[in-house]
């Protein structure tokens, strides 16, 4: 954990605060104006993921490999497509991400997601897979009818 | 051989929101197509960034994103929306609120 770096998510961008000798210090904004639901850095502090919950546009994913210097926009999480006029007008689509996570394993990352689901991605973001095991768990449309509203507007 | 008459494509003038003026292309770009969604297809593969701002994971129209036609806000089945030959659109940010909202 790098002790001595600090990024903040808000509703209005990304700040990023760092330590010296004098203490704390802005050393950094990206994303200005924009509600950031959550930023996840590695260890060593070099790679920075960004979730972006845009109200109009959608929930975007961006990655940093120099600390929050520059940063790529990454395809985020997709649900399973489905077919059929009337199936697809109920579909999912991604709400929101509300929980990023590392695997341990290089470039394992877990992404928690509203409606909920777990995706996972073994190449630092590039491609996210669908946790299967919970997503077809049969108690999942019995929670996600009760709470996933309001987990939804909570993250919003 | 040619009847000397030829059938007009339907092209579209289409116009993004300047919200999106770091992916979507900032001028006017004509696109051919006889629906929405045929024109949208077309400026996707130019700017394939904008997909995923305009439709969502079933390739649906964003619920708060409008599309107006010719001036018209077309709320229902927006991308099957049928074109003229020299339709005019606008893909905007829906807003509400208000007293006549």
């Amino acid at each position: 954990m790098n002790q001595n770096r600090l990024h903040i998510a808000s509703r209005k961008g990304l700040f990023t605060y760092t330590r010296d000798a004098a203490g704390w210090r802005h050393s950094g904004t990206a994303f200005l104006g924009s509600p950031v639901a959550l930023s996840l850095a590695s260890a060593d502090g070099r790679t920075v993921f960004a979730a972006l919950n845009l109200g109009h546009f959608g929930t975007k994913l961006h990655r940093s490999d120099d600390g929050g210097t520059t940063w790529t926009e990454l395809e985020p999480p997709k649900y399973p497509k489905v077919e059929g006029a009337d199936e697809k007008e109920k579909a999912p689509a991604l709400a929101g991400i509300w929980s990023m996570a590392w695997t341990g394993t290089p470039g394992g990352l877990w992404c928690g997601t509203a409606p909920g689901a777990l995706f996972r991605s073994d190449d630092n973001g590039a491609t996210w897979q669908i946790n299967d095991a919970l997503w077809d768990h049969p108690a999942r449309k019995a929670c996600a009818r009760r709470s996933c509203p309001r987990i939804c507007s909570s993250i919003r | 051989m040619p009847l000397g008459i030829s059938i007009p494509a339907r092209m579209a003038r289409v116009t993004f929101t300047a919200h999106l003026a770091r992916i979507a292309p900032t001028e006017p770009v004509i696109a051919p197509g006889a629906t929405v969604a045929d024109v949208l297809r077309d400026v996707f593969a130019r700017y394939p960034a904008l997909r995923g701002y305009i439709l969502d994971d079933q390739d649906r129209l964003r619920l708060h994103i409008a599309v107006f036609v010719d001036g018209v806000h077309v709320r229902r089945d927006p991308l099957g929306y049928p074109l003229n030959a020299e339709s005019d659109l606008y893909v905007m940010q829906a807003l509400s609120g208000g007293q006549d909202a």
